[in-house]
C-alpha cells in the first residue's frame, strides 16, 4: 500500500516538477521515479599481497565508473587493502591496469583513497557504516549519508561461504554485515542500497540481509568459486575478476544522462562468460529493477533551482 | 623359608561387598570443588561474559515518538489591537492549528499606535513606525504577533480587504469595520504557523502530516547545530583579468546582521577564499541574436561535481553552504543562464538544495586593449550580497515569493515573524528527529543484544529524554527560545548516545566456534567434579541411611 502511494504520488509530483525549475525528471514515464537525493559509494577492497592485484584493479575499476558517472570524491570511500601501485613488483610503478592491453591507468593522479593498507579492517569498516567512527575521524573517512541518499556498496576479495576475509587475518560474517544495515536502516542512513559482491561463494553474504530497500547481486553462489579474468604477462598476475571485467564493459556504455536499468545490469554476465553463477537478492528492494535507472546508484543527481527573485541590496540597508 | 602367596597378605583384604570407605575429608574436598566450580565458577564466568548493558530508559523511548505525534503543540501568542472579540469566541478552535495552539488576547488601540496608524503616509511608513514603537516596549524576542486593525479608507482602496504581513512582528487588517470573521482571523493564524506559503508549486511543509519528512523537506538544509558558510570568488583566467573583492565590509553590513538574527536556529560562520584559473564544466553556445553566450538549463546540474573538490575543506564537522562566485573568461563574456524553456534568466544564479548555490558574474572585459599591466577588476560586492541573500533565504526553506500579502523588505532580509516561524519548524525538526533517534536507539539494542551500552550513552540518553520533555514543555508555554535550547541540547545527547564509539557489537561467533573455544576449557575439569558429585551424594546417603538405621526404635 505504501509503495502505490508513494508512485502515485511521485508521478504527480513528476508532473509539477516539469513545469518548475527541478531537473532530474525522467524523459519517459516508464521509470519508477526515485525519492533520493543524494549518492554515496562505499567501494571495498579487502586483500593484500601482490597475487591479489586483481582486487585492487576491480575496485579502482568500479571508482572511475562511479566518478565518470557523477559522483564527487567527497561521497566516495574508497578502501584499498594494499598498495599496488608502488609495490616494488609494480613494472609500471604509479599505475594499476585492469587490462593487459593496458589503455586504462585506473590509478591515475587524482585517485583519492580514503582508508588504506592496514586501515581497512572489519571494525573500521562497521564503523564507517554505522557511524560510529573516533571523534578525531575526518570528514573524508566518513559516511555521512542521510535519509534520502542511494548507497552503491561494493566489495571485492576473498571470500568463503558466510564470511568474507579482510587482510588475511581475519573475516566479517554475513550475520556482522546484516546487523550492520540494519544499524543503518533504524538511523536513516539510507534510502537504497545496492549492494554489490565479486568474491568466491559470494552469494552467502547477501543470504542473511534483513533490512528494506536493499538490492544485491554477487558474483557466484554459494559453493561456487568467482574465477579471474586474465592475466597480464608483463605484470605476472591476473589483473581483473570475469564478473567486475564484465560488469565494466556494461558500464562503460552509461553516460551520465543513460537510459538503461538496474534490470539489464542485474543480467550482466551470463553463465558462459563468468563460468560462475550471478546470484541477485530483490525480495528486500521496493522497486522493480527492470523500472530503476542505473544512474539512481552509480551515478549523481543534484536537483537545481534558478534564483528567480533578488534583493535591492539598497531596501536592507537602513 | 617362608613363602608369601602373591596376593595374600599384602594387606588386609575384607571380603567383598563390604569395601573400607574412603574417609569423610575426600567427601569435603570433593565438595568443595563443586561448590566453587557451580556457585562461584559458573556465575562469576556468565558475568563476566555478558554485554555490559546500563539500564536505559526503555520505556520512554519507545514512547516519546508516539507522544509527540498525538499531543505536541507549540503555544503562539497573539494580540488582537482594535477588534471586538471574534466571534464564535470559542478559544477551543484556536487550540490545534497543524500542530500550534494559538493563545488569542485583545487590546484597544494605544494614543501611539494610532498615531502611527493614522498619520503616516503609506502602509510602509505604518510598519516602520510600528515596529520602531514595539522595540521600544519590549523585548522584541518575546513581544507576540500582533494584528492591528487599520480603518484607512485610502489603505482599503490601496490594497483591498486582506490582511497584510509587515515586516516585524505586526500584521495589518485592512478593512472599513473593525468586526473581523473567524474564518479570516483562522487563515491568518494559518498562515503565522507557516503554512499556506507556496514558493513555485512547493507546499513548504506538509499540511497533512507537518512531522513527516517529505522529499521537499529534504530540500531544505540538513539538521545540524551549526553550519559553514563558505562565500569562494572563482578566476578562470587571472592573467588575463583579475578579479578581487572586498568582501568583508559586504559580510558585516549584510550578511552577519542576518546571521545574527538567527542564531537560535543555528550557529553560522562565515570564511571566504579566492580561488585562481578553476574553470566551471559549462559549454556554452554563442547566441548571435542575443549576443551572448549562453548556458543551456541541462548543463547546469552536471557544474558542480567537478568543481566540488576544489572547494570544501574538512576542518569542520558542520555541513557547508557554498556560494560560488564565477568571473565569467573574457572571451566568454557575457554569460547567460537560461531556464528551462529557454528565456534568459535575469539573475543569472541557481542554487542546489542542501549545498549553496552559484552566481555568474560578467565582468567589464574591455576588448583590443595592447596593454600588458594587469588588469585588476574589482567585482561589485552588493550584488553578490543581493544574490547570496537571496539564496541564503531559499537555503533555509523561506519562500522566494509569498504567496501572502507580505509588505516588501525593508531594513532586514528577515522578517521577525519568518524568524520566529524557522525557530519553530527547526525545534519541532530536532525534537521529531531526537525522539526518533532515541526510539530506534531502543529498537536497536533489543534486536542485536550483542551490543555493548556504556555508562555514557546512558547518561546521554537520560539527558536527551529529560531535554526532550523540557523542550515540550517549553513549547506548550511558548517559550520558544527556552524550546529550542533544549531541543538542540536533546538533538545533541541523542546522536552522541546513538553515534558512540563504543557502542560497536560484539564479535558474532557461530555456535560450533562457540562450543570449540568452552568445551577444552570446562570439561576437564567439569566431568570429574560432575562425577564426583555422583560420589558423595551416594556416601551422604550412606550415612544417613545409616543414621536412621542406628537410631534406636522406641516402643
Amino acid at each position: 500500500m505504501f509503495k502505490s502511494t508513494v508512485s502515485w504520488s511521485f508521478a504527480i509530483a513528476a508532473v509539477i516538477l516539469l513545469n518548475d525549475g527541478l531537473i532530474g525528471t525522467s524523459h519517459s514515464f516508464n521509470f519508477d521515479a526515485s525519492n533520493h537525493t543524494n549518492n554515496w559509494a562505499v567501494l571495498v577492497d579487502t586483500s593484500r599481497f601482490w597475487f591479489n592485484y586483481r582486487h585492487v584493479a576491480n575496485v579502482l575499476s568500479i571508482y572511475r565508473s562511479v566518478k565518470r558517472l557523477g559522483i564527487p570524491d567527497s561521497q566516495i570511500i574508497l578502501m584499498v587493502a594494499d598498495d599496488m601501485a608502488c609495490n616494488p613488483r609494480n613494472p609500471t610503478p604509479a599505475t594499476v591496469f585492469n587490462n593487459a592491453n593496458q589503455n586504462i591507468d585506473v590509478y591515475g593522479d587524482d585517485v583519492e583513497v580514503d582508508y588504506r593498507g592496514y586501515e581497512v579492517t572489519v571494525e573500521n569498516f562497521v564503523r564507517l557504516l554505522t557511524g560510529r567512527v573516533a571523534p578525531d575521524t575526518p570528514r573524508s573517512k566518513r559516511l555521512l549519508s542521510d535519509e534520502r541518499s542511494n548507497i552503491l556498496i561494493y566489495m571485492t576479495g576473498h571470500g568463503g561461504d558466510g564470511f568474507l576475509k579482510f587482510q588475511d587475518s581475519e573475516e566479517i560474517t554475513n550475520v556482522e554485515l546484516a546487523d550492520a544495515f540494519e544499524q543503518m536502516w533504524q538511523k536513516k542512513k539510507y534510502n537504497e542500497i545496492f549492494f554489490m559482491v565479486d568474491t568466491c561463494q559470494a552469494a552467502s553474504m547477501y543470504d542473511k540481509f534483513y533490512s528494506p530497500n536493499i538490492l544485491a547481486v554477487a558474483s557466484s553462489l554459494v559453493g561456487e568459486d568467482s574465477l579471474s579474468h586474465h592475466v597480464d604477462s608483463s605484470i605476472g598476475v591476473y589483473i581483473i575478476d570475469r564478473y567486475t571485467y564484465y560488469a565494466l564493459e556494461f558500464l562503460e556504455k552509461v553516460q551520465p544522462d543513460s537510459d538503461k536499468t538496474m534490470g539489464q545490469f542485474l543480467g550482466v554476465c551470463p553463465k558462459w562468460a563468468c563460468i560462475s553463477t550471478v546470484g541477485v537478492r530483490k525480495d528486500l528492494f521496493g522497486r522493480d529493477p527492470a523500472q530503476v535507472r542505473i544512474t539512481d546508484f552509480f551515478g549523481s543527481v543534484r536537483k537545481i533551482r534558478t534564483t528567480k527573485h533578488v534583493f535591492n541590496i539598497t531596501n536592507l540597508s537602513l | 623359608m617362608e613363602t608369601t602367596t602373591v596376593g595374600e597378605g599384602v594387606g588386609e583384604k575384607k571380603p567383598k561387598g563390604e569395601q573400607e570407605s574412603p574417609p569423610m575429608w575426600t567427601v569435603w574436598t570433593a565438595g568443595s570443588y563443586a561448590v566453587v566450580m557451580l556457585l562461584i565458577g559458573l556465575p562469576l564466568w556468565w558475568k563476566t561474559t555478558a554485554v555490559q548493558r546500563v539500564p536505559l530508559p526503555y520505556s520512554d523511548m519507545a514512547s516519546l515518538r508516539g507522544h509527540l505525534e498525538s499531543s505536541f503543540l507549540i503555544k503562539i501568542p497573539v494580540h488582537l489591537v482594535g477588534f471586538a472579540k471574534v466571534s464564535p469566541n470559542d478559544d477551543n478552535k484556536f487550540h490545534n492549528i497543524e500542530g500550534h495552539s494559538f493563545s488569542i488576547s485583545y487590546a484597544q488601540t494605544s494614543s501611539l499606535e494610532m498615531d502611527a496608524i493614522y498619520k503616516s503616509s503609506n502602509l510602509y511608513d505604518v510598519d516602520k513606525e510600528m515596529c520602531k514603537l514595539a522595540k521600544k516596549n519590549s523585548n522584541s524576542s518575546a513581544h507576540p504577533v500582533t494584528i492591528y486593525y487599520v480603518g484607512r479608507s485610502d489603505l482599503l482602496i490601496e490594497y483591498g480587504q486582506k490582511v497584510i504581513f509587515g515586516n516585524c512582528k505586526s500584521l495589518y487588517y485592512i478593512s472599513n469595520s473593525s468586526k473581523i470573521r473567524f474564518d479570516t482571523v483562522w487563515n491568518v493564524l494559518r498562515k503565522i504557523a507557516g503554512f499556506g506559503q507556496i514558493d513555485g508549486g512547493w507546499e513548504l511543509t506538509d499540511p497533512n502530516n507537518p512531522r513527516s519528512s517529505s522529499v521537499k523537506e529534504s530540500l531544505q538544509l540538513p539538521l545540524s547545530s551549526g553550519y559553514n558558510i563558505l562565500l569562494s570568488l572563482l578566476v578562470p583566467e587571472p592573467e588575463v583579468l583579475e578579479s578581487k573583492w572586498e568582501i568583508e565590509p559586504a559580510v558585516t553590513d549584510f550578511l552577519n546582521p542576518m546571521l545574527k538574527k538567527i542564531s537560535a536556529f543555528a550557529e553560522f560562520s562565515v570564511r571566504s577564499q579566492v580561488l585562481s584559473y578553476i574553470r566551471l564544466n559549462v559549454y556554452p553556445k554563442w547566441n548571435a541574436d542575443k549576443n551572448y553566450h549562453e548556458i543551456p538549463y541541462e548543463q547546469l546540474p552536471l557544474v558542480i561535481n567537478p568543481v566540488e573538490s576544489k572547494l570544501t575543506s574538512f576542518v569542520s564537522q558542520n555541513p557547508v553552504l557554498n556560494f560560488l562566485t564565477y568571473t565569467a573568461p573574457c572571451n566568454k563574456v557575457p554569460l547567460q543562464i537560461l531556464e528551462n524553456d529557454g528565456t534568459p534568466l535575469a539573475s543569472n544564479a541557481f542554487l542546489v538544495p542542501q549545498w549553496g548555490g552559484i552566481f555568474i558574474y560578467n565582468p567589464p572585459c574591455t576588448t583590443g586593449e595592447n596593454s600588458t599591466e594587469l588588469k585588476i577588476h574589482q567585482v561589485s560586492t552588493e550584488h553578490v550580497m543581493s544574490v547570496v541573500i537571496s539564496q541564503f533565504r531559499s537555503l533555509i526553506g523561506l519562500p522566494e515569493k509569498s504567496s501572502i500579502d507580505v509588505l516588501d523588505f525593508r531594513g532586514s532580509a528577515l522578517r521577525d515573524w519568518e524568524v520566529d516561524m524557522l525557530i519553530r519548524r527547526r525545534l519541532t525538526k530536532l525534537i521529531v528527529t531526537a525522539a526518533n533517534t532515541l526510539h530506534s536507539l531502543g529498537q536497536l539494542l533489543d534486536e542485536i543484544t550483542n551490543i555493548v551500552v556504556t555508562e555514557e550513552v546512558g547518561d546521554q540518553v537520560e539527558k536527551s529524554v529529560a531535554a526532550i520533555k523540557a523542550a515540550i514543555e517549553e513549547a506548550s508555554q511558548g517559550n520558544l527560545e527556552a524550546a529550542q535550547g533544549h531541543a538542540i541540547e536533546a538533538f545533541k545527547s541523542s546522536e552522541i548516545a546513538f553515534h558512540h564509539p563504543k557502542n560497536l557489537k560484539q564479535l558474532y561467533f557461530p555456535d560450533d566456534q562457540k562450543y570449540a573455544i568452552y568445551i577444552p576449557l570446562f570439561l576437564p575439569v567439569g566431568i570429574p567434579v560432575l562425577l564426583s558429585l555422583r560420589g558423595i551424594f551416594q556416601r551422604l546417603l550412606t550415612i544417613w541411611k545409616s543414621a536412621h538405621q542406628l537410631k534406636p526404635k522406641t516402643d
